[in-house]
């Protein structure tokens, strides 16, 4: 193993640099830039230490509202968004929605969303062919499942 | 007077100098890190990476780039001090490169809770900073003034030790795009007991024969007194351990064994093994 090292100390190249001081040869975007680095990666890892230690790790909590009906050559759409105040994140979210007249059911329409991060939303429609202004409109998450 | 200018215009020249790596940067930072951010995998890992993990992960990165630093780099860098800042540059080009990609492709916006944003631009951060070091060997052919390849230069330098530790960047290198995704473990099951310990005797036949053609430090003249067998065990199976336990640290961190057996474990650290194999004993031709 000792021959190794026998030549890796010696011969260094005369270097011009290595007679400037630290200050000296770096540049004053390079301190810039790196203080940055150093900003982003202490920000990140502080960051990501206090959600974790602070997050509850409640699981998902899904709301659906109805964002807006459009009425469409034929049919309608519904669009609503999800939002997750759970600390969780849920995956393959199934919406559903229903309508119903009456109390009696006219039209289901499903959706699946991919994902619903914690605190985070998404968006999505459902189409139906009967009217969802003039019948009762129910929209709720079904299910999910952990991502 | 006269001593006054010329250190104002040695101190543009080290500005120039050091603006131009940093575009270069950039643009190795993009090449290392559009797989990977264009991985559907990678996004959802963002938020569903437990804290600790992607804590890990971020901290694990600063050595590592330290150490790149050592042998490619921004500067001719010959201490700790350059090699720290060095780093520290690297990052903050990784960050920022994927945070505007991430935009850009709309995979990050607002309506994402801060801790969904970090996460997601934290994990592609790493791989983008690696290639933000690797472009100042690759991309830059930085030569110094004697017109040597500063990387050449560098090599010459590595000792056996700094030779593990370039194997450990080349396994990083080609084992983190694949780590990921569920092609990984999708593999390991289609894949037979006999194919996987096929596969474990392919990887190391491959590796030696990178080891054997590729001139390894001090081959020439370690040939006369070690045998082809001492090569084997020094560097080819010392590499393969290297490049199997990167292979378990990527896909540890980005959760692909969590909820498995024993042995399913391995055979998925084997399945990625091959790459990172690939990335170690290839290391002296792609660093």
């Amino acid at each position: 193993m000792s021959e190794n090292k026998e030549s890796d100390n010696e011969n260094k190249p005369e270097n011009e640099q290595e007679n400037k001081s630290l200050r000296e040869r770096t540049s004053i975007y390079e301190w810039i830039v790196a203080f940055i680095g150093l900003a982003l990666v202490l920000f990140s890892v502080g960051y990501v230490a206090y959600d974790g230690l602070t997050s509850k790790n409640t699981p998902p909590n899904l709301i659906v509202n109805v964002t807006s009906v459009k009425r469409l050559a034929i049919g309608y759409l519904v669009q609503f968004k999800v939002k997750n105040e759970g600390e969780q994140t849920a995956a393959n979210v199934v919406i559903k929605g229903k309508l119903s007249k009456n109390e009696r059911e006219i039209e289901t329409k499903t959706t699946t969303v991919d994902y619903v991060a914690s605190n985070s939303e998404h968006t999505g429609g459902l189409f139906f062919t009967e009217n969802p202004e003039e019948n009762k409109l129910e929209i709720n998450a079904v299910g999910y499942e952990n991502p | 007077m006269t001593e006054n200018s010329s250190s104002e215009s040695a101190e543009s020249g080290t500005n120039e100098h050091f603006l131009r790596g940093l575009a270069r940067a950039f643009a190795g930072a993009v090449i290392f890190a559009f797989t990977i951010i264009m991985t559907m995998e990678m996004w959802s890992l963002g938020f569903s990476i437990p804290p600790y993990r992607l804590i890990i992960y971020i901290l694990v990165s600063i050595p590592l780039l330290v150490g790149l630093s050592r042998f490619v780099g921004f500067e001719d860098t010959e201490n700790l001090a350059d090699d720290i800042i060095d780093a520290f540059v690297g990052y903050a080009v990784g960050f920022i490169s994927s945070a505007a990609l991430m935009f850009l492709f709309g995979l990050v916006d607002f309506s994402m809770s801060a801790y969904e944003i970090i996460g997601k631009i934290s994990i592609q951060s790493v791989t983008a900073a690696i290639g933000a070091m690797y472009a100042q060997s690759e991309l830059g052919g930085a030569a110094d003034k004697n017109g040597n390849k500063k990387s050449d230069k560098k090599k010459e330098e590595t000792n056996y030790r700094g030779e593990l530790f370039l194997m450990t960047i080349g396994a990083i290198i080609l084992a983190m795009s694949p780590a990921p995704t569920e092609e990984m473990y999708l593999i390991a099951f289609k894949m037979s007991d006999i194919q996987t310990i096929l596969l474990v005797i392919i990887s190391l036949l491959m590796m030696h024969a990178f080891v054997y053609s590729v001139g390894f430090k001090g081959e020439e003249q370690e040939q006369k007194k070690w045998s082809l067998w001492l090569l084997f065990l020094r560097f080819t199976v010392v590499g393969y351990a290297i490049a199997l336990l990167i292979s378990l640290y990527l896909l540890w961190i980005f959760g692909s064994l969590d909820g498995m057996s024993l042995k399913e474990i391995i055979k998925v650290m084997i399945v990625l093994g091959f790459p990172a194999a690939l990335g170690a004993a290839a290391s002296r031709v792609i660093i």
